[in-house]
């Protein structure tokens, strides 16, 4: 069936193609060419309107064992305890994590079509996909976290060859089904569940003797091996201090010359100046981002109110659990593998370190100079509901709009801050480059992103207002694979999504260290750590979409 | 017939477990053979018989399955409100349940879910650090048991969490079980020369723990005989209390529903309490398990797809979560559902007595051996999970999904497949959404 979208004005960065308004031809549920005189067999007529592919976000806590957590800690931070609607998808959202069908319907709703979920442990990666694949509308995948196992930081101190961490890391990302690899305060957490209450980037584990650089130095130089897309995705050290610009620097430093990421760094770009002994170290960051090429970020914006923090970082989430809003704090120590924390939070314009927090996202935002490289999330939920995205965008296209919420904040941030002065404004073109081409691209996903032929024909409608935050709060039509989905900012129909992973070659050999370790060390059979395609497929029900390497092994 | 696989007897889904199963014999001599005498009663009771029932029922007498699903879709179609309970089941059930549960209505509540809202409402008052069974196998040089039927619904929990074959090393933990009067009892039948028990009065639970949290507080080791002396306090406590302090990583667990008496939930909170003093210049933590038959899987998945957890009630597209009020028991009682559905596909384990007071119609969907299969207005046989088909079932512990291998030719469809039909019947019967198509 082929369906036209007439006379839209489109961004498609990812197509390579500038701005203009042309037609769309969509057959099948995915971009495509139409024969001379193909007619359609349904058109839509968007004369007038804005048109983008839909939108990615890379990073956002959707599914796992941590959120459903955070649900069953905090049933009075949900939606209202009884909200009657007329149907499951209407329900509102009030709280941080709302259940999976919420999720997905308010993405939807948003013009979002793809999410990634970050921090997916090996042994927790079964629960991650349930949760993804009960999660309508969105296409999904995840990172496997790695960086804290036992088994991982034996091997680097044992300085087991570097063919062998390839091999963990490749079987890692095949029996998890995920798409890429995080690592979140290398050998901390791990140094943590032996008492080690602190951890910087050249100092050791003291239970391995193996330092955060050397984990991140030898995950980095895996995936690039490996030819995995996505740059390993990392979560730096000493998350939330004082100060800890010169633990982000020094991660960057580990892990040259590889390509990687880093993940929520408005968290991780804190100086310690100041009468309150903090200050932003925005401006040094992006100096150093815009200089290196093979950086890329994304923000972790905070957003004033309630909210729940939720991390693989229990080190950190431990120091932070006299902070918890309200009291009740989650540490859960899991599997020889990693951690869980959850800390209910509330973030507040009138506070200090808050307000700094606000101004440092955004700061790093605007003084990044590539959109291609800097992405805008909240980390949802730990700096704030992705719900917030309209506004936030609404916040980089309007310096105006910037500044009449700066003179909201505590006023000692505001006088530290550099934002005022910044005078940048993103262009549509931008926006669309940092929430659709770029994260596309920075994943791998060559089908999502971009609405060149081929593409599939997840697509967000804007009709342009002067009032930007309403523009992108309610999108004129959302399709997904083809199918409007939504229309004037209403679920009008459902549809799935898939998984999306990659395939790095390992060989068996290469891990059955590991399974003797499993089988002397763990209370699970190695066989349970593996999900195979044809369970996510039909027993987990989502469909699996393999994305290409970058080139095959090298190492 | 023999089989070796995941058992999904208890919340602890033990990998490679050799079921020792003929069919033929009487139950001593299957346990004998088997590693686990929970799994073997598990698989005993799993081995079909001439009285099982293999097909749906109406009223005790065998349906067509077809007529039964419209059946029955249609009076939960015109019940004011349904309880759906025991949810004995897998993940794949139980998200049927819930997909039909939020197409008609109704109160969702697990048969053990005394013990998970103890365990749930002790983390949503204060939070807690907790752990999970590696980590204890692996890290923990301190395990404290808590509680006397512990070991009887989790057996192997010790052969997890500690080599008991081996000869004990230098690296093994201490290991002790605080338990009531009827602990030494209870020990000397298991053979657990390792463990030091510790014998309590439930009155005096709360001097010990406290006198724990004390001594976490302020370590007065000089003074630690005479302290305990003072509530009377025994030789293994003082040898607990000596070892807590000492210890780089404790691990406490308990199953809750050793603590489902007035007052029992002040205990546990004093562990967690204790915990997270220690925590504060060592390692601790808890592991909170629960009772098993599936509760853990059903709270999980009811939290994801509803956003809240058990206890709650649906309708009008929402949840309404008040677990004090939807306890199934209590509705049952007080005659706030006009229908029900009591699921239970692991064991043959019967509904509440209370299940037969409910004023409208009656359903039981289960295990093939349920005596109650004639007594319920329609009774649907399901397979049982990880016996009868694959399943994905959640550990204790609540991080892990076990994915737990069919091990026979199915003698009945997964409970997921019923509640599938059901779904498929309500929307097919004009009770559907319908989207407006563009």
């Amino acid at each position: 069936m082929w369906t036209r979208l007439r006379g839209g004005k489109v961004y498609d960065p990812g197509g390579r193609h500038p701005a203009s308004v042309r037609d769309l031809w969509i057959c099948d549920g995915v971009i495509a060419e139409p024969a001379q005189g193909q007619t359609a067999d349904h058109e839509i007529d968007v004369q007038h309107c804005i048109v983008m592919a839909g939108a990615i976000d890379m990073h956002t806590h959707i599914g796992g064992g941590k959120v459903n957590l955070a649900r069953m800690l905090l049933p009075e931070w949900q939606q209202p305890r009884f909200a009657p609607a007329e149907r499951w998808e209407d329900r509102p959202t009030l709280g941080p994590v709302p259940s999976t069908i919420t999720t997905g319907s308010r993405y939807a709703e948003l013009g979002y079509t793809t999410c990634f979920e970050p921090a997916v442990l090996p042994v927790n990666a079964r629960h991650s996909h349930l949760e993804m694949a009960d999660t309508p509308f969105l296409d999904t995948g995840g990172y496997a976290m790695l960086g804290n196992e036992d088994f991982l930081l034996q091997c680097l101190a044992e300085k087991r060859p570097q063919a062998e961490i390839n091999d963990l890391v490749a079987w890692t990302l095949h029996s998890t089904q995920c798409l890429g690899i995080k690592v979140v305060n290398a050998a901390g957490i791990n140094a943590f569940k032996f008492n080690q209450r602190s951890l910087n980037v050249q100092e050791t584990n003291r239970r391995y003797g193996v330092t955060p650089a050397e984990v991140l130095g030898a995950l980095c130089q895996a995936v690039d091996e490996l030819g995995v897309p996505h740059p390993l995705h990392v979560h730096a050290s000493n998350l939330g201090m004082p100060g800890n610009i010169e633990s982000t620097l020094a991660t960057i430093e580990a892990t040259a010359p590889h390509r990687v990421h880093l993940t929520h760094v408005q968290f991780h770009a804190y100086g310690a100046e100041g009468v309150h002994g903090m200050s932003s170290a925005a401006a040094r960051l992006a100096e150093v981002v815009n200089a290196n090429p093979r950086l890329t970020v994304d923000v972790g914006q905070v957003v004033f109110g309630q909210t729940v923090t939720i991390s693989g970082d229990i080190m950190f989430q431990f120091q932070q659990r006299g902070n918890a809003k309200p009291r009740k704090p989650c540490i859960i120590d899991i599997e020889l593998e990693g951690g869980c924390g959850v800390v209910p939070f509330r973030y507040e314009q009138k506070q200090f370190v808050n307000a700094l927090q606000w101004t440092i996202g955004l700061e790093i935002l605007l003084l990044v100079n590539d959109p291609w490289r800097v992405f805008l999330t909240t980390d949802h939920p730990n700096g704030g509901s992705f719900t917030s995205y309209p506004h936030l965008i609404a916040l980089l296209m309007d310096r105006s709009y910037r500044e009449r919420m700066l003179a909201e904040l505590h006023p000692d941030a505001v006088a530290s801050s550099s934002l005022k002065g910044i005078q940048r404004e993103y262009s549509l073109e931008e926006i669309a480059i940092m929430t659709r081409a770029a994260p596309a691209r920075i994943l791998g996903l060559k089908n999502l992103g971009h609405l060149g032929l081929g593409a599939q024909a997840d697509i967000t409608i804007y009709r342009p207002q002067a009032n930007i935050e309403a523009m992108f709060a309610c999108p004129h039509l959302v399709l997904k694979r083809g199918k409007v989905i939504v229309r004037d900012g209403v679920i009008v129909d459902w549809a799935g999504g898939a998984t999306h992973t990659i395939r790095p070659q390992w060989e068996k050999a290469g891990v059955e260290r590991l399974r003797e370790y499993v089988e002397q060390h763990h209370t699970l059979a190695m066989e349970q750590f593996v999900i195979t395609d044809e369970e996510l497929e039909l027993r987990i029900g989502s469909p699996l979409q393999v994305q290409p390497l970058r080139h095959s092994r090298r190492g | 017939m023999r089989a070796c696989g995941v058992c999904p007897f208890c919340g602890l889904l033990c990998s490679g477990i050799s079921f020792g199963s003929l069919p033929d014999l009487p139950r001593q001599s299957v346990a004998d053979q088997a590693d686990c005498e929970r799994a073997s009663r598990g698989w005993w009771l799993s081995q079909p018989n001439s009285s099982w029932h293999l097909k749906p029922l109406r009223h005790g007498r065998v349906v067509a399955a077809d007529v039964a699903i419209g059946e029955t879709a249609q009076q939960i179609a015109d019940s004011r409100r349904t309880l759906f309970c025991g949810l004995g089941t897998d993940v794949a059930g139980m998200r049927k349940i819930i997909d039909y549960a939020q197409a008609v209505g109704g109160i969702l509540d697990h048969l053990y879910s005394d013990a998970l809202q103890t365990n749930l409402s002790l983390m949503q008052h204060a939070g807690w650090v907790a752990t999970t069974l590696s980590e204890i196998r692996f890290r923990a040089d301190v395990i404290v048991l808590v509680g006397d039927s512990l070991l009887d619904r989790f057996p192997r929990l010790l052969d997890l969490l500690t080599d008991r074959g081996e000869p004990k090393s230098k690296n093994a933990p201490k290991l002790f079980w605080l338990g009531t009067d009827d602990l030494q009892f209870r020990m000397q039948a298991m053979l657990l020369p390792h463990v030091q028990p510790i014998s309590l009065k439930k009155s005096d639970w709360f001097a010990a723990l406290t006198s724990l949290l004390l001594q976490a507080d302020s370590p007065q080791t000089g003074d630690l005989d005479s302290a305990v002396a003072h509530w009377g306090g025994s030789e293994s406590f003082i040898s607990l209390t000596r070892s807590l302090l000492s210890a780089h990583y404790t691990a406490w667990i308990w199953s809750a529903a050793d603590f489902l008496s007035d007052g029992d939930d002040l205990i546990l909170d004093l562990l967690a309490r204790l915990v997270a003093k220690r925590n504060e210049t060592s390692r601790a933590a808890v592991l909170p398990l629960s009772g098993s038959n599936g509760d853990t899987t059903a709270q999980q998945v009811c939290t994801w797809k509803t956003g809240f957890p058990l206890r709650q009630a649906i309708r009008q597209h929402s949840s309404d979560y008040q677990p004090h009020r939807f306890r199934a028991t209590d509705v049952l009682k007080q005659g706030d559902c006009d229908a029900a559905i009591y699921v239970s596909s692991f064991e043959p384990i019967e509904p509440p007595e209370e299940f037969w007071g409910v004023s409208g119609v009656k359903i039981v969907v289960g295990h093939p051996a349920l005596k109650c299969a004639t007594r319920a207005d329609y009774f649907f046989p399901s397979g049982i999970p990880g016996v009868d088909h694959e399943s994905h079932l959640f550990r204790g512990d609540g991080v892990t999904i076990i994915s737990a291998d069919r091990k026979r030719d199915s003698l009945a469809p997964p409970v997921a497949e019923w509640f599938g039909q059901l779904l498929k019947q309500h929307r097919n019967a004009a009770f559907s959404q319908s989207y407006p198509q563009v």
